[in-house]
């Protein structure tokens, strides 16, 4: 007899997903695949929680509000129309996901103004950081942790498509 | 306690100090290894999970006692050296802020500029973080004052060594192919072949090589790509994996597919006759009344972060100090005697402590026209060595350059930074002009075009062994067992300083020989004098270097230069032929203390063109023999 899979989802969990594809440029199937042995997107809906409090239900409420609309339109009035808080707060979230480092909104604003001192931040976990999408972004894999054979850098790797889906922001 | 019996003490546990112990344990010589630091076996994942979560993935990340603590929000800065026993140089320290504070840095810092390279302090040694480079030294490394009338000789040349370094190749497991490197006069026996086949050249070689091949030639050499020895594994060796291509050599392999001391330290201890004290702190060099070292005393702690909890002192018949080019000649300088030796062991030269060198490296980076696809691969797998030799080191300081495969994550700290450029809307990578953020497709696509572009070239630079580099004692400052730190005085020659000057133009010919886009960061006059990893050059119209304090003439240019330690501490006891200017003789044995050997890259008396490894390897090697023979 097979064991059937099913997927135990949440909308509060698939609206993270949801968003975090529109922003990242990362396929949501990807982010958070069916057979998802890491529990990113659960790691990292816990921490925007966790960190964000307010500023995390205040982006959420904005994407509800604009979910129908083409995820260009939702991307430009998250990060460009609904004032810091909401913009911060969505790209310490893409942060995330791209380096699995938590970096504090008012960080981030801080670095905008002036990048002289750096960032402050903290590494997620060391399976986070197995996970981060820049890796991916960039063809490869993080650095300290290869899934390849001996040799690969020889050749050119597979098509970016391959490492991050299709896109979700068209 | 108080032990007698021992044929050999060695201080220090890595790779000169594995080397032997494991050539004297075959013979069944009775050794003991004193090792300041902690033992690595079974705390590699504890060593990869500090280096995943490490803020800054410098070398010494992954090792103990950690290089940082944490405040209450998980921020990492770097911990205070005072009250760790066996404490380190850490890459954290050499900004503005950090590198005299004394709270911060284990080097007691004095200038003017800094020392930048590091080390580690645990069984295996600083070959822990190593790269892998495995390159044998030019004959005319060897010869620098008789050829060029620069610097020293060795008391030794490239023949007396090459069957040391062929042995060397085998211990560690060298990856290459002897076609592509019997360059400038290197030869090889017959039919020799490395252990291992090469490890293959990565896109980023490819498509640098194909550059340089259209370039005129440089100071008259037609510049090549050359495939770089390693040692890390092609084929199955020594019982570990082949490479994956982690692109992490420095600061850790996760499968140890590149060779680290803890290979050979773990052989020499499967003979009965071989033994090791970890968190064993050397701290006298003890001589009699007849000149031999009579016995090393010892400090022990339990806690890295706490104070001396043992002493004792050991005999043998020789002794070995292998605990690398600043720790080496503290002990010695340490070893007072009670002041029957004020000025330390082995130092009636007075050069104990002397000639410090590195590789300082002079790097620069470029977008190519072309995706090269950086990150991939080990961290570097070619170079360019043609410029290692030539006419042109009578005036100015030879170098090799190294091509990386990890994007601009030297120079920059990328793929984050270019991130938080692209999210957050700031342009520190120079590649988003205007700061524009973006998301969705055009944050994947912008970002993919640069990541996949990416790439450096390190020119590691011959720095002079100078009066005005050295380490001694610091008066203040102590680590918590109460033993005074090492002291830095760090300069470079304006022959080093031009180095860096046909560095940069080098670099440049081969960005416009490829078509690459050059974001090479250079600073400023401001910079000079306050970042101390920062120096000025002036040469005036004929290329001649305008001494400091005079004023330039007409026609002079200046440069600026930040430059990188490449983790390549050399000089501090140098081989020498005469007892008044060096500290050991050709077979590394003190001049002052017949039963006293002096090993690792401390001994070389100028860094050479080479990365120090191997040679210092094939130096163990043939001490070891020494050792040997005097034992009979």
């Amino acid at each position: 007899m097979s064991t059937v899979l099913t997927q135990a989802t949440t909308s509060e969990l698939d609206d993270f997903v949801n968003l975090s594809a529109i922003l990242t440029g990362i396929a949501a199937s990807m982010l958070k695949p069916f057979l998802d042995t890491h529990g990113t997107a659960q790691t990292y809906l816990d921490i925007a929680k966790q960190k964000g409090g307010a500023a995390l239900t205040e982006l959420m409420a904005v994407y509800d509000a604009n979910r129908t609309q083409p995820p260009a339109n939702i991307g430009t009035i998250i990060l460009e129309q609904s004032g810091d808080t909401v913009a911060y707060m969505a790209k310490s979230i893409m942060l995330l996901w791209y380096l699995a480092c938590w970096y504090d909104p008012q960080e981030l604003a801080a670095y905008r103004a002036d990048p002289t001192n750096g960032a402050r931040f903290t590494v997620v976990s060391s399976d986070a950081y197995t996970q981060g999408w820049v890796w991916r972004v960039g063809q490869t894999h993080p650095m300290g942790y290869s899934t390849w054979s001996f040799g690969y850098w020889h050749q050119p790797p597979q098509p970016l498509s391959a490492f991050i889906g299709g896109g979700n922001s068209k | 306690m108080s032990e007698q019996n021992y044929d050999v003490v060695i201080v220090g546990a890595g790779v000169s100090g594995a080397l032997i112990a494991k050539e004297l344990g075959q013979a069944g010589k009775k050794v003991l290894i004193l090792e300041a630091g902690r033992d690595g076996q079974g705390s590699y994942e504890d060593y990869l999970e500090r280096f995943y979560m490490a803020q800054a993935k410098v070398p010494e990340s992954p090792y103990t006692p950690p290089i940082v603590d944490a405040d209450n929000n998980g921020f990492q800065s770097p911990s205070n050296p005072s009250n760790q026993a066996a404490g380190r140089p850490s890459t954290l320290t050499l900004s503005q802020n950090t590198w005299q504070d004394r709270n911060r840095s284990y080097l007691d810092q004095q200038g003017p500029l800094a020392f930048a390279s590091t080390y580690e302090r645990v069984g295996g040694g600083t070959m822990r973080h190593w790269l892998g480079t495995s390159l044998r030294f030019v004959p005319n490394d060897f010869r620098l004052k008789s050829e060029y009338g620069v610097a020293e000789d060795w008391p030794i040349d490239y023949d007396d060594l090459e069957p040391w370094y062929g042995k060397a190749e085998a211990a560690i497991g060298i990856a290459a192919d002897v076609a592509d490197q019997d360059y400038l006069g290197i030869t090889f026996p017959d039919d020799y072949q490395y252990p291992m086949p090469a490890i293959p050249s990565s896109l980023v070689d490819q498509t640098v090589s194909a550059g340089v091949e259209k370039m005129p030639p440089v100071d008259g050499v037609q510049l090549t790509v050359t495939n770089t020895p390693a040692g890390r594994n092609s084929i199955p060796y020594q019982n570990r994996r082949v490479c994956a291509g982690n692109t992490n050599c420095i600061p850790i392999c996760p499968i140890q597919a590149k060779y680290d001391p803890t290979v050979t330290l773990y052989e020499a201890l499967q003979y009965p006759t071989v033994s090791i004290m970890y968190q064993t702190v050397a701290s006298e060099v003890v001589v009699d009344a007849n000149g031999q070292v009579s016995a090393i005393k010892y400090l022990q702690y339990d806690d890295p972060n706490g104070g001396v909890t043992g002493s004792g002192s050991v005999s043998a018949t020789r002794y070995v100090l292998a605990a690398h080019a600043i720790e080496t000649p503290r002990l010695l300088l340490m070893s007072t005697n009670g002041g029957r030796t004020p000025n330390g062991v082995a130092n009636s030269s007075g050069h104990v402590g002397e000639h410090l060198m590195d590789h300082p490296i002079y790097l620069s980076w470029a977008l190519a026209p072309t995706q090269l696809f950086g990150y991939r691969g080990p961290l570097s797998t070619a170079g360019i060595e043609d410029l290692r030799d030539g006419s042109f080191r009578s005036e100015r300081a030879a170098f090799r350059i190294e091509i990386g495969n990890e994007g601009w994550n030297f120079p920059i700290g990328d793929p984050a930074t270019t991130t938080l450029d692209y999210i957050v809307g700031a342009n520190v990578s120079q590649t988003n002009a205007g700061s524009k953020s973006f998301f969705g497709d055009s944050l994947t696509s912008r970002l993919n075009f640069v990541l996949t572009r990416q790439f450096r070239l390190g020119f590691l630079v011959e720095q002079t062994p100078d009066d005005d580099c050295r380490v001694t004692l610091s008066p203040e400052w102590k680590d918590s067992l109460g033993l005074p730190r090492p002291r830095i005085e760090y300069n470079f020659s304006d022959y080093t300083k031009l180095g860096f000057v046909a560095a940069k133009q080098t670099a440049t010919a081969i960005y416009n020989a490829m078509g690459a886009k050059e974001y090479t960061r250079q600073p400023t006059a401001a910079d000079v004098g306050s970042d101390p990893t920062v120096f000025a050059i002036t040469v005036d119209a004929n290329g001649n270097p305008v001494p400091d304090g005079q004023a330039a003439p007409a026609g002079s240019t200046t440069d600026y230069f930040r430059f990188y330690g490449a983790g390549h501490t050399v000089g501090t006891y140098r081989m020498g032929t005469s007892p008044a200017d060096s500290v050991v003789n050709p077979e590394q044995r003190s001049w002052d203390h017949p039963n006293l050997f002096l090993v690792g890259s401390g001994v070389f008396p100028t860094v050479a063109t080479g990365n120090p490894t191997l040679t210092l390897a094939a130096l163990a090697l043939w001490a070891a023999e020494t050792i040997l023979s005097d034992l009979g």
